[in-house]
């Protein structure tokens, strides 16, 4: 239907499972370290963030291997958010998946033995968190960059390794970076020390989208632009980029003025929406265009794909805009700027 | 109540700017001319570069 092949959605899962878990891995790694060097509140805070990334690190994970599980073997297809297209060989396409399905199992085993130690001996885990998130990040980094081997470190493999990796700075980053904001939404302790740390995740996610660009470059000489998918991927890149800079820009500057001075003074409505809206265009962004990629023989027109990425956002978007009113004027007034 | 005024920075504007040309680019690029859209993602490269440096 449209051109959708339950392979190639399969694929979409197994890839973005790999991003979320790839994402949830570094950044717990990275809070846990900023942790181990500071004092008090700012310590405890630290460490209690870096403990959420189990939840989007076990969904990711447990995505990722239900999608290889449920994948016969397929050639990987891989295209660039730009409508750059080069496809790998059969050839490529079957050493890599023998490769991934190596590291898909060790991958399994870690996270069976990261779940014991969670279970049975939670002190030595949280002790050790940057060993567990070291481990896993690396593991899923490799894991995420070679579904294809070409059997040389050419132009070709750079493109599929630098394209495929990147997922886990951007999607996985920006589906994080909503699940921090929304779960210390309503922890005034976790605000003061997380907010001003998001402006990093702004940072990797903009250099991991430099990361697609230069990885589309490699093989740019040799690329087959597409119609509709092109176009479609390249507004959402705009779209992006516009809404990015505006989310890590003033947005973040003025949730980073509501902690200073040591207090929390909740945001207005207005700030909220807006907040919200930016949000949801970001994830709901990237969601998109790395669907789009996955989908080689979509049949869908630009206009059809434009209208039903803006109604996937309209709707999430009036959803969000429901609750959050009506939570807001449920609370006790504070003090809003 | 009034939303305050927004500070737009160097960054942010560079940021802005590049997508807004890759939109414009997509319309001469159906006609074959990349040139604008090369542009957008040098200027995207910018923007970045700023970004990382601002305090």
């Amino acid at each position: 239907m449209f051109g959708i092949d339950l392979v190639e959605i399969l694929n979409f899962f197994k890839q973005a499972g790999l991003a979320v878990a790839g994402a949830a891995s570094f950044w717990g790694l990275i809070l846990f370290i900023r942790s181990k060097k500071r004092q008090g509140e700012e310590r405890e805070s630290l460490f209690q963030v870096s403990l959420k990334m189990f939840i989007p690190l076990a969904i990711g994970i447990v995505t990722a291997v239900a999608a290889w599980g449920a994948l016969s073997f397929q050639p990987q297809i891989v295209s660039a958010h730009a409508g750059i297209v080069i496809h790998p060989t059969i050839e490529a396409a079957a050493k890599g998946f023998t490769i991934s399905s190596y590291l898909f199992i060790w991958l399994i085993v870690l996270s069976l033995i990261t779940f014991y130690f969670y279970k049975y001996k939670k002190e030595i885990l949280f002790k050790n968190l940057n060993w567990f998130y070291g481990i896993l990040f690396i593991s899923i980094l490799v894991l995420i960059s070679l579904p294809v081997w070409t059997g040389q470190w050419g132009n070709d493999q750079a493109f599929f390794i630098g394209h495929n990796f990147h997922s886990i700075f951007t999607l996985g980053t920006v589906l994080l970076l909503d699940f921090i904001f929304f779960t210390i939404k309503d922890s005034e302790k976790l605000q003061r020390v997380i907010y001003p740390f998001l402006p990093n995740l702004s940072k990797v996610i903009w250099v991991g989208l430099g990361f697609d660009f230069l990885s589309a470059w490699a093989i740019f000489d040799r690329a087959n632009f597409s119609e509709a998918r092109f176009f479609f991927a390249q507004t959402l890149i705009a779209v992006l980029i516009i809404n990015g800079a505006l989310l890590s820009g003033p947005i973040n500057k003025k949730l980073i003025s509501l902690v200073k001075q040591g207090g929390v003074k909740a945001l207005s409505k207005r700030w909220n929406v807006v907040a919200g809206l930016c949000g949801i265009v970001s994830a709901v962004s990237w969601i998109a265009i790395t669907f789009v990629d996955f989908i080689r023989g979509l049949t869908l027109e630009y206009p059809t794909l434009m209208i039903i990425y803006l109604a996937a956002i309209a709707l999430i978007f009036a959803g969000y805009y429901v609750i959050e009113v009506k939570k807001m004027e449920e609370q006790t007034p504070a003090a809003s700027v | 109540m009034c939303m305050e005024k927004i500070h737009i920075n160097l960054s942010t504007s560079v940021l802005i700017l590049a997508g807004f040309l890759i939109l414009v680019g997509l319309i001469p690029f159906a006609g074959g001319s990349l040139y604008l859209w090369i542009t957008a993602k040098v200027l995207y490269g910018i923007g970045v570069v700023l970004f990382l440096f601002d305090k």
